[in-house]
């Protein structure tokens, strides 16, 4: 490729760049959504067994079921505003160090991060598996896959939870965010336990 | 690659597949579509449901398999069994099967459902949930789906059940259209009548006149006349879930079985004990038949359900309907 072209892709590689405030959240959100449903897939199930062992007088076998479903519906609703919040709320400016992200700790700003991480990793795999079932070349899926995985990974998931981390907002009360924590808790380790391909490793 | 550092084009190129998958394959993404439609003053009613993107939890009775001449299996069959299965189920004799199971036992003098079971039986020591499977998407995808599975540690991925997760939407319908399809369809063709198979039926499945209240009604099940304190068998391998007593059917047990498929037995004298959740194996004694509850004389009133729709037991008994 000849230096003109490279140095005009640069540019407009460039230009993009400096756009990219503008629809960069909007890939972090989706794949927080991604792993979310992920999640949200297993909840219910989950959800629907424990009302159903509930000593109660359900109309018939399939409503604490159908309940699970709706409940894990919503709470994937839920995960889409609390994602779309968080990243508008996040500081302009960088924390100086660990003593001024100490100083702005608050219980949004720990479980935002702790929640983030699992449900976007989560969300990657969903792509990840997503494009390997869609390449067309059958010898190169896995590994088109996976590297698609991986770059949304580094690119969506990863700068996400840095600027989660890194950006934290000055918090109004210590305690703000709690009443996000339980739904969070749920969804992210669900996204934990089933959306990382990692347990059938484990000994 | 230096002229692609400050990450533009990559940056695009994931925002715009995360979206994509969203838009396409989410709750979220079902609303969006929704609300453009909306907006744009198109049909909304065309638009993906919320629900369309998960992957059903419908309660299945599970149990342990057991090698048999036709598998009692625990299938997840999802919301039931899925068509054209359940219409060949509910207008009684399956035959003809379904085109893919055809193609799937062959061609030959005997009946398909007879070709179906003797599949069956072949292929039971074999896997055959695994080699149906395989028959409609192939073994790339069936591997592909098992090693996922087993990367987030799920139990036993080889089972259809454990893994169908980890197939796409598209593969995860055309493999259970079969699978359980097939499986669920063998629930029905194995079912055990729940008392001696010369038992004759008194009152078959039907609308009738009532006895009782001289008003037509449907006759959900079919009456077996036998003395009380005839011991009464499960017919198939399931959950009891629910047993109990009430004015109509007076001492009763419902049993929930893989593919959609209930029975019930009422008017008993003896309940055995048996009470919701406890798992029973097929041929067991539940319990032993009575004259209690709306009851005319001593008999077992039958009732077989598909996804909570009274169908015709006779149909499943062997040497068919007397």
């Amino acid at each position: 490729m000849s230096g003109r072209v490279m140095g005009f892709i640069g540019k407009l590689d460039a230009s993009l760049a400096v756009t990219r405030p503008l629809w960069h959240w909007l890939g972090q959100v989706a794949l927080v959504v991604l792993g979310a449903h992920l999640a949200a897939d297993h909840l219910d199930g989950a959800i629907g067994r424990f009302l159903a062992d509930v000593p109660v007088a359900w109309p018939d076998t399939s409503t604490p079921f159908t309940v699970g479903l709706w409940t894990a519906v919503a709470l994937e609703l839920l995960v889409t505003i609390w994602a779309v919040r968080t990243l508008s709320r996040t500081a302009e400016h960088r924390v100086a160090g660990v003593k001024d992200w100490a100083s702005r700790w608050s219980v949004h700003n720990l479980a935002g991060p702790v929640f983030w991480l699992p449900v976007s990793l989560a969300g990657s795999w969903v792509i990840a598996m997503a494009v390997e079932d869609l390449f067309p070349l059958e010898q190169a899926a896995h590994v088109v896959g996976t590297l698609v995985g991986l770059l949304v990974a580094f690119r969506l998931a990863g700068t996400g939870f840095l600027q989660l981390v890194l950006n934290a907002p000055v918090p109004k009360r210590r305690v703000e965010g709690w009443v996000y924590v339980l739904p969070l808790a749920l969804v992210g380790w669900f996204a934990a336990r089933y959306g990382l391909p990692i347990w059938g490793w484990l000994p | 690659m230096r002229w692609l550092f400050r990450f533009g084009f990559v940056d695009l190129f994931v925002v715009v597949v995360a979206v994509v998958a969203v838009w396409s394959r989410t709750p979220v993404g079902a609303l969006g579509q929704w609300g453009v439609a909306w907006v744009r003053g198109h049909d909304t009613s065309t638009t993906p449901s919320l629900l369309a993107f998960f992957r059903s939890e419908a309660p299945v009775a599970e149990w342990a398999d057991q090698p048999i001449a036709l598998p009692d299996t625990a299938i997840d069959v999802g919301d039931g069994l899925p068509e054209p299965y359940r219409s060949a189920v509910r207008h009684g004799l399956p035959d003809p099967l379904p085109a893919a199971t055809l193609a799937l036992v062959g061609e030959g003098t005997d009946t398909p459902a007879d070709r179906l079971i003797a599949w069956l039986d072949e292929h039971w020591e074999g896997d055959p949930e695994g080699a149906l499977e395989r028959a409609a998407i192939g073994d790339e995808l069936r591997q592909r789906a098992i090693e996922r599975a087993s990367a987030t540690g799920v139990e036993d991925p080889e089972r259809f059940a454990n893994h169908r997760r980890f197939l796409s939407q598209q593969a995860e319908r055309d493999a259970a259209a079969l699978v359980d399809g097939v499986m669920g369809l063998s629930v029905v063709l194995d079912l055990r009548w729940p008392v001696d198979d010369d038992v004759r039926i008194s009152s078959p499945f039907g609308y009738r006149i009532h006895p009782v209240l001289k008003t037509k009604k449907l006759h959900n099940g079919v009456d077996l006349p036998v003395p009380i304190g005839t011991p009464l068998h499960a017919a198939q391998s399931g959950e009891v879930i629910k047993a109990g007593e009430d004015s109509v059917s007076g001492k009763f047990v419902i049993l929930q079985h893989a593919g959609g498929i209930s029975t019930a037995y009422c008017h008993m004298s003896e309940l055995f004990g048996k009470s919701a959740g406890d798992r029973v194996s097929k041929g067991e004694t539940i319990g032993k038949s009575g004259n209690t509850g709306r009851s005319t004389g001593p008999h077992l009133h039958f009732i077989l359900r598909l996804d909570g729709e009274a169908i015709d037991p006779a149909p499943y008994r062997r040497g068919g309907p007397r």
